[in-house]
């Protein structure tokens, strides 16, 4: 059973992924805002990061800058899943690689299944060790 | 029914009602987006919830109906007419109105009416609108808090020097500030987080229900009532209503 780090602010988004992760059955820790996930990821590494851009108090990119900062966390995968559209992030294909990010998905147009398609997808490529031959 | 605006060399500007129209639709993404995943989850096995869906839609239909009546009276389409108004009815009735979605979000809706105050001159329905819309912005940003206390929400109404305050509060003390709330007019419907510390949402109800407060005379204001902080209007007793209690 992978375990998930789900770093959302809104409960009832939250509730929902949650719900449709552990169907699928992954293990999620839900976290609202960034100081709490720092602190749970220092518990517990999870194999994979779902991210949220809106969070209260921080951003999603300055919490990336954070863990990427400490070594035993820069291999962890993030999966973007945002309200933020792609077009709005003015993020290279080289920052996404350096941050780590391995999938986007826009919210609104993200259904379960695809979040569940790009999760285990990751932890396929994640676990096969394939990390560098990143996708974006 | 939204407004452009050409400056001198041309460019369009938002008008504030293109602004807050906006926000909306950004803020309305998310009911969708719960009732969408929602259906989701039922085809998937899970037990499905009538009262969230039915609390979601509504929710979202009252926030457009505000938008609407925001509009209709900005644009002259509709004259207020003012009438005496019991301000505590008024939250109590708004209060009922967010009771399920506080519950969805996790969140306790509570009431503090201070003292005796006599009615305000005000609109009704804008008035309802008004507290409405900001408490359900409130609950939305504030319900993904951990402590139980900071995911209170407060409607209340006390009398100061001033006239009547009413208005929604939490107890998210870094979030809601005098600066923070002058930055966020500046910034509707053109950042996605109006007031980042205070939550992740455009907070469009809190926009809309400044509208409908301009239109009868008051405005939103950062306000502090006891340990909470938040965003209130003050009304001023109407003198003649004051000399019949008497």
């Amino acid at each position: 059973m992978s375990k998930i780090l789900l770093l959302e602010p809104d409960r009832l988004l939250a509730n929902d992924y949650i719900k449709a992760l552990e169907l699928a059955n992954h293990s999620v820790i839900w976290q609202s805002d960034a100081q709490s996930a720092i602190h749970s990821i220092d518990k517990q590494i999870p194999d994979v990061i779902l991210l949220e851009l809106q969070i209260r108090n921080h951003n999603g990119i300055e919490f990336l800058h954070e863990i990427r900062s400490y070594t035993e966390w820069q291999e962890i995968p993030v999966i973007l899943l945002s309200m933020v559209p792609k077009q709005m992030l003015a993020l290279s294909p080289s920052i996404f690689k350096r941050l780590g990010i391995v999938d986007y998905l826009y919210k609104p147009q993200t259904k379960l299944k695809h979040l569940i398609y790009s999760v285990e997808k990751t932890l396929q490529i994640s676990t096969g060790n394939l990390r560098e031959s990143n996708r974006y | 029914m939204s407004k452009m605006i050409v400056s001198e060399n041309g460019d369009f500007m938002a008008s504030d009602n293109y602004r807050l129209l906006e926000a909306l639709a950004e803020q309305l993404k998310l009911p969708f987006m719960h009732i969408s995943q929602h259906a989701e989850l039922i085809k998937k096995g899970v037990e499905p919830s009538f009262d969230r869906i039915e609390t979601l839609a509504g929710m979202a239909l009252e926030l457009i109906d505000g938008f609407l009546l925001s509009q209709q009276i900005s644009l002259g389409q509709l004259d207020l007419a003012l009438e005496p108004v019991s301000v505590s009815s008024v939250l109590q009735e708004s209060a009922n109105k967010l009771q399920n979605i506080a519950r969805e979000y996790n969140c306790e809706v509570q009431l503090h009416l201070g003292g005796k105050y006599n009615s305000v001159m005000a609109h009704r329905e804008s008035l309802e609108a008004a507290i409405t819309s900001l408490g359900y912005s409130l609950i939305e940003s504030q319900g993904g808090q951990q402590k139980k206390q900071d995911r209170e929400i407060i409607l209340a109404a006390y009398r100061n020097g001033y006239g009547v305050i009413a208005g929604a509060y939490c107890k998210n003390s870094e979030g809601i500030s005098k600066d923070a709330f002058n930055q966020a007019k500046e910034l509707y419907g053109k950042a996605r987080q109006t007031v980042p510390s205070l939550g992740h949402t455009p907070n469009a109800g809190i926009f809309i229900a400044d509208m409908l407060l301009r239109a009868m005379s008051s405005r939103l204001r950062f306000s502090k009532h006891r340990q909470y902080r938040g965003l209130a209007a003050t009304f001023s007793p109407n003198r003649q209503l004051e000399l019949i209690s008497v």
